[in-house]
């Protein structure tokens, strides 16, 4: 039995490339992503299976990483050049109301304490700007808005890859190595950047977790019914 | 004592304090919901029933819908004892806050699989839930849905009990059915829940038959009042006020049921509003969402292997209800899977501090991480919620009752369009005689309690205060105060009907809120 499990693994494993271009191009988004971003899309194809091979398989050798790494940079600068706006984290002529308001009560109940100058600077400055890149930051995360999501164009998964979405991710998150780690905290570091719709750039990371779902279903199926 | 012990007193002791400090100001007011309670417990402690007359009742009729009972019946004890005051309203939901750290104690002690690891992950189990936006902020409202949640707790603790010994599964099941006479969210929860936990521990109650009968029997036994009223309409008015029943789409289910799974709306903010945490503040901190990928990826490891099952059918089983709603992400109603994260977070906390070698260093990252956590919800809840949503808890009201002092011997006119918790706020704070009050609202009960056809708008006549909507014809009264908030009236309005400005109310928000004028009647224009 397990040297039957060993052999379905290897069958699969040659074809991971197959099942990467199948899960990059069955969604309707990859068509809009393609042609709105095309550097960003082929980057992102690359270092998806770079970064798979690199951390979800047996081919984990220096070139792999080498390339992956390469293939990374490409994503973080297209994600750039594209999505970043870092004048998003400046507050709005209604947020600087709030803000302003928000003065008297923090008077009204810290007193001192709030009215010297690094209290000040920390929540008239620092706070919400940190407050607005966290909100940015929380789209990527948002597991509701892949599958239905209504602000978020680009990224809408078919509600019958949930399970297997949920189970590559978990995958995903398990088998992560150090290297992956780094990856995910810059991707996650870049969306703080980006207003509202910061998941597209989780974008490359969707499809490792499609393919490590899919393939963990297609494993479980083969051992059942070879 | 041991060291354990005194970091869970600790604990318990910080718990107490972040749930009870200021427990009568803030929130600054008093809600509909949390007035209801006080004043059907006032009036049960003076005439045996509630505000409109009924012998203590299975659900409590109240403002266009029915109140689960257990708070009701239990907030006797604190307004007896310390008056008809906001702090004793609200005393059960903070108790049952404190109670909730100590049950996530009792129940870490049992899910973890090391006895070695059992003291540590124990205490920073409960240390998360004492520190928690979601745990703190629904302890500081009459909401029910701490209390539910507390109860639920200590039934699940009751459950997991059972698994290795049967005779605690009668309380257990006690426990789990007094949950839905607590909140709503329980009654489908502890439903659906009892049934499949049997099924997936049959072998460990196989030889234990009659035990679990017994224990059914004491379900079934405490669920009987919902089954008195279950064709009424009132046990299911709730949900036919929010839920999407009549309209009921899989995907729009499945689409509100996975909200409760994202990551954003557990460790981010989701927006302000009553069944949301206070201003910029998720269900828990932001800093804990690392954490919670850890547990996530660490929890199969630590967790004792029999409980696996148990574990993934509650968060599984949990949202459900919330998810029957038609609204979206409404952590009030789905407490139950919060308080579960919890557990996911501190086995993340406990791998990261099981990496660090020196003691001290740890002793130094959890105060750290603990003053950070309690300065950001002092932030947003002791200043940004007292101020911002003052409004929802009626404080304008609180204020105009002191100015009311003023006018003691003038008739006095509230407008309750937008508020129609007003006459039951004062009722409950100047102890209004409950009988005179049935008497008042003994028309509401044509049709019968229990047909679920309640009128939301009451009349309240409180003395020398009259408590209604406003009309027009009321400028006609004579020598009467009208107060109304700034949507009532215009100074145009005003002026067109003689009204002459008496005093104005500011919230603490620093927003006017509230107008009064006398009555001042012209001939030509009350002649009719």
């Amino acid at each position: 039995m397990g040297n039957k499990k060993k052999q379905n693994l290897q069958k699969l494993g040659k074809s991971d490339l197959v099942l990467f271009i199948l899960v990059a191009t069955m969604f309707p988004w990859t068509w809009n992503i393609s042609t709105s971003y095309p550097l960003f899309f082929i980057t992102s194809l690359v270092f998806s299976y770079l970064f798979y091979l690199s951390c979800f398989s047996t081919l984990d050798r220096r070139v792999v990483r080498i390339f992956m790494v390469a293939s990374f940079c490409g994503v973080a600068a297209s994600s750039v050049i594209y999505f970043v706006k870092p004048s998003t984290l400046l507050p709005t002529s209604s947020e600087e109301v709030i803000i302003n308001k928000r003065q008297v009560f923090f008077v009204y109940e810290m007193g001192k304490v709030f009215s010297n100058r690094f209290s000040l600077f920390y929540f008239d400055v620092v706070k919400p700007v940190v407050y607005k890149y966290m909100i940015n930051v929380s789209s990527v995360f948002d597991l509701a808005s892949y599958f239905s999501g209504n602000s978020n164009v680009f990224l809408r998964l078919f509600f019958i890859f949930l399970p297997v979405f949920v189970v590559g991710s978990y995958q995903f998150l398990t088998r992560l190595k150090s290297i992956g780690w780094i990856c995910v905290f810059v991707l996650v570091f870049l969306s703080g950047f980006i207003d509202g719709g910061g998941s597209i750039i989780f974008y490359p990371l969707i499809i490792i977790s499609l393919v490590l779902g899919l393939k963990r279903a297609l494993s479980s199926f083969a051992n059942k019914y070879d | 004592m041991t060291k354990k012990a005194f970091l869970f007193i600790l604990i318990v002791a910080l718990a107490a304090f972040l749930r009870f400090y200021m427990l009568g100001s803030i929130p600054a007011g008093i809600h509909a919901d949390e007035e209801s309670h006080g004043y059907n417990a006032f009036s049960i402690i003076q005439t045996g029933k509630d505000r409109y007359g009924q012998s203590f009742p299975i659900l409590f009729r109240s403002f266009g819908s029915y109140q689960p009972p257990v708070l009701t019946y239990l907030t006797i004890i604190p307004v007896y004892f310390l008056g008809n005051t906001v702090f004793a309203a609200r005393f059960w939901d903070g108790l049952f806050g404190v109670i909730l750290v100590g049950a996530t104690y009792f129940v870490s002690t049992i899910l973890i699989k090391e006895k070695r690891l059992k003291a540590s992950y124990a205490l920073i189990s409960s240390l998360v839930i004492a520190l928690s936006p979601w745990a703190i902020f629904y302890s500081r409202l009459t909401a029910e849905g701490t209390l539910g949640v507390g109860i639920f707790a200590i039934s699940i603790l009751c459950l997991l009990l059972s698994i290795n010994k049967v005779k605690y599964f009668p309380l257990a099941t006690f426990f789990l059915a007094l949950s839905t006479h607590a909140y709503y969210s329980e009654r489908v929860i502890a439903v659906v829940f009892l049934p499949l936990f049997l099924l997936l521990y049959r072998k460990n109650f196989k030889k234990n038959v009659r035990v679990v009968i017994a224990g059914l029997l004491v379900f079934v036994v405490i669920m009987l009042p919902h089954l008195a009223i279950l064709t009424t309409g009132a046990l299911t008015k709730r949900l036919d006020q929010v839920g999407s029943l009549g309209t009921f789409n899989f995907f729009d289910f499945i689409k509100r049921y996975l909200m409760y799974y994202s990551p954003r709306n557990l460790f981010f903010d989701t927006g302000k509003g009553l069944g949301r945490i206070s201003p910029e503040m998720g269900v828990y901190y932001t800093v804990f969402l690392p954490l919670f990928f850890v547990g996530l990826v660490n929890f199969k490891k630590l967790i004792d292997r029999s409980y696996h099952r148990f574990f993934v059918l509650l968060i599984l089983i949990t949202p459900v209800s919330a998810a029957l709603t038609s609204d979206g992400f409404y952590p009030l109603r789905a407490l139950d899977l919060i308080w579960l994260y919890g557990f996911v977070i501190s086995v993340g906390l406990l791998v990261f501090l099981m990496k660090l070698t020196k003691y001290w260093i740890k002793v130094a990252l959890v105060f750290v991480l603990s003053a950070s956590c309690i300065f950001s919800f002092y932030v947003s809840y002791f200043v940004l919620f007292k101020y911002e949503l003052s409004r929802s808890y009626g404080n304008e009201y609180m204020l105009l009752l002191k100015k009311l002092d003023e006018y003691k011997g003038r008739s006095i006119l509230i407008d309750s369009t937008r508020d129609p918790g007003v006459g039951l706020r004062y009722a409950y704070l100047t102890k209004y005689d409950p009988v005179d009050l049935q008497k008042q609202l003994s028309s509401q009960m044509t049709p019968s309690y229990y047909s679920g056809e309640v009128k939301r708008n009451e009349v309240y006549s409180l003395g020398n205060i009259l408590v209604r909507p406003f009309s027009w014809n009321d400028a006609c009264l004579r020598d009467t105060i009208i107060i109304g908030d700034p949507a009532t009236f215009s100074q145009e309005q005003a002026k067109e009907h003689n009204l002459k400005f008496e005093f104005e109310i500011w919230r603490i928000d620093v927003e006017k809120s509230l107008v009064a004028y006398s009555t001042n009647p012209t001939k030509e224009q009350c002649s009719n």
